[in-house]
């Protein structure tokens, strides 16, 4: 007790150290929400006070939209419509409970079993090159396009356009909402021109593109369905499900390289990595000079030891090309088990560790 | 196959590591004057002045806070002190562990905060989503705690690393977050070698249910700095 006194006092101590979010910004409560909680460490009892209520599960039967995409997904019986539902709902004050915490748990079961794979089966990629791999795997647009191939439709139409037509209500429950009716009116129908709304504005970077609401709203509904899908089976499931969707993609890992001082980098590797030989790049054959097409051929060694080889019309190309070779086959290694097979996951039944870790990459 | 070697135009690769054993190579102390080698005696020595490499000064406490049960090899443990920052990167260094850790660090508070006994009538299979956005649950995996967690229980006294400004306190300086990452690259770590179901014994047992609990610390942390 007298332990435990010291260390919450030492904690204390340790607060008042820091100047308060002076480079570190701590995150605050979102007001809108107007969350209670009996006690800040016990989350069980953490609310949102505003009107919000979950679809009834026979509502939610009665969409053949949802029906459709829980049968197009495979999804287990256990997992219900209403949180099928509740996960392509993105907007927060209309009375239907939204798929905030669905997306956010979604985001850290994806993040971990994507960041896991690659870590595992390419220990050796550079950081940029893991971290653009990450995004080609659960990247916006890369989401986006996985919830399109899903059949995912958005609801677009206004009340009034739905009243006209006779849709019944059930429908938009099994449609992407996103759209506040304003939004709706205003829509573009034009093909090719797409009027932004001020927020898309906001978020146009340099290179002149920009993610449009509704590509995070897609992406957030796919999070969401993997949120729900833990939520109804278990972990064992979503990791299945994530292995089959989105780690099945094929993903071009050795066109996502580009050197911008190749001859430098594998030297620095090299010295990195303790090499006892000094990096040479040899010539190993040639056409001849005089040729009309002069073709070479070049190695990079360490010792007698060849890292790679690279063919070209010239010395340059060719010295270039074998060392962007031995770079390439020493980022894009992958580990196998001594029965042939890939390595297994940290998160696998029997896992033993038979990787490497990767140790960083060099500095040029 | 006859093999020559060639010179290219700038080129310098064979001259820079060749050794001989008469060549004189001046080993610079001191600030940085380009072009100029300087001693690893001192790229590698801590500002503190500890010494990289494998010794028991250096691990001893990374050790004694894994005890058997997680155990992981010398040289993992010495990566996992090490930042990118530290002796220009060249050393091998903490930034794919900590990937993985902070990853696993993740879902485990998530899994952690939805999955407590709730009567929120949202709750979906009994999981509070609503606890899930909030401060304390986004904080519970973030720098300033785990910063904090490594500070009280003495993890980082022990860290090859370079502030551009070893002077300032404990957040300017940087030292805080670099002590995060190291606590995720002990993480990383023990995922790596011992696998997920393990790793998340571990940061129940030494993160959560310990003396230093990171729960207290957050919520600490979030009563002081995190209300509007």
């Amino acid at each position: 007790m007298l332990q435990a006194m010291k260390e919450i006092r030492a904690i204390g101590s340790v607060c008042q150290r820091i100047t308060p979010a002076s480079f570190y910004h701590v995150s605050r409560p979102d007001a809108s929400l107007k969350t209670t909680y009996d006690s800040i460490k016990d989350y069980g009892s953490y609310k949102n006070n505003i009107f919000t209520h979950r679809l009834p599960e026979s509502t939610a039967e009665q969409s053949p939209l949802l029906v459709a995409l829980h049968s197009r997904l495979s999804l287990p019986k256990s997992y219900s419509l209403s949180t099928l539902s509740q996960a392509l709902n993105l907007i927060k004050f209309e009375g239907l409970a939204n798929n905030f915490g669905l997306n956010t748990l979604g985001k850290t079961l994806l993040s971990y079993y994507v960041s896991e794979n690659l870590l595992i089966r390419y220990p050796r990629l550079p950081m940029p090159v893991h971290n653009l791999a990450i995004d080609a795997y659960m990247g916006v647009n890369t989401l986006y396009d996985i919830g399109k191939s899903w059949g995912i439709e958005v609801d677009t139409t206004t009340k009034l356009e739905k009243h006209l037509s006779q849709e019944p209500e059930f429908m938009r429950y099994g449609k992407l909402r996103f759209l506040d009716e304003s939004a709706k009116k205003s829509e573009s129908k034009e093909p090719g021109v797409f009027e932004l709304t001020q927020e898309e504005l906001s978020s146009v970077k340099n290179d002149n593109t920009y993610l449009s609401r509704e590509a995070e709203a897609y992406a957030s509904a796919v999070r969401s369905i993997i949120g729900g899908l833990y939520t109804h089976e278990g972990e064992e499931a979503t990791k299945s499900f994530i292995h089959s969707h989105i780690l099945s993609r094929k993903l071009p890992l050795d066109q996502m390289f580009q050197f911008s001082k190749p001859t430098r980098e594998l030297v620095r590797l090299a010295e990195k990595l303790q090499f006892s030989e000094p990096v040479e790049i040899r010539l190993i054959a040639e056409t001849g000079r005089l040729s009309s097409h002069a073709m070479y051929v070049a190695g990079a060694f360490c010792g007698t030891d060849k890292l790679g080889e690279g063919i070209g019309s010239s010395l340059q190309e060719a010295k270039t090309r074998a060392v962007v070779n031995a770079l390439m086959s020493y980022y894009l290694y992958s580990p196998v088990s001594q029965d042939g097979s890939p390595v297994k996951l940290p998160s696998d039944n029997d896992y033993k560790f038979e990787g490497i870790v990767g140790g960083g990459d060099v500095a040029i | 196959m006859n093999v020559r070697k060639i010179a290219f135009s700038g080129h310098n690769v064979v001259r820079r590591f060749t050794t001989s054993p008469l060549a004189q190579i001046y080993l610079h102390k001191g600030s940085r004057i380009p072009g100029l080698k300087k001693d690893p005696e001192e790229v590698f020595t801590s500002y503190k002045g500890q010494k990289y490499g494998i010794s028991e000064e250096n691990l001893g406490h990374i050790k004694k806070f894994l005890n058997d049960k997680y155990k992981i090899s010398d040289d993992l443990i010495l990566q996992i002190l090490t930042h990118k920052s530290f002796g220009n990167g060249i050393k091998p260094y903490n930034e794919k562990l900590s990937a993985m850790g902070s990853k696993i660090l993740n879902l485990f508070c998530a899994k952690h905060v939805i999955e407590q006994p709730t009567n929120n009538e949202n709750a979906i299979s009994g999981k509070n989503f609503d606890s899930l956005g909030s401060p304390m649950s986004k904080e519970l995996s973030g720098r300033m705690s785990l910063g904090l967690f490594a500070q009280l229980n003495k993890l980082n006294t022990v860290m090859f690393w370079k502030s551009y400004n070893h002077e300032l306190s404990f957040e300017a300086s940087g030292e805080m977050k670099v002590s995060a990452q190291m606590v995720y690259a002990l993480i990383g770590a023990v995922t790596f070698v011992h696998g997920k179901r393990v790793a998340e014994e571990f940061i129940r047992e030494k993160l959560f249910n310990s003396n230093t609990s990171i729960e207290d610390i957050t919520s600490e942390v979030v009563q002081k700095y995190g209300s509007n």
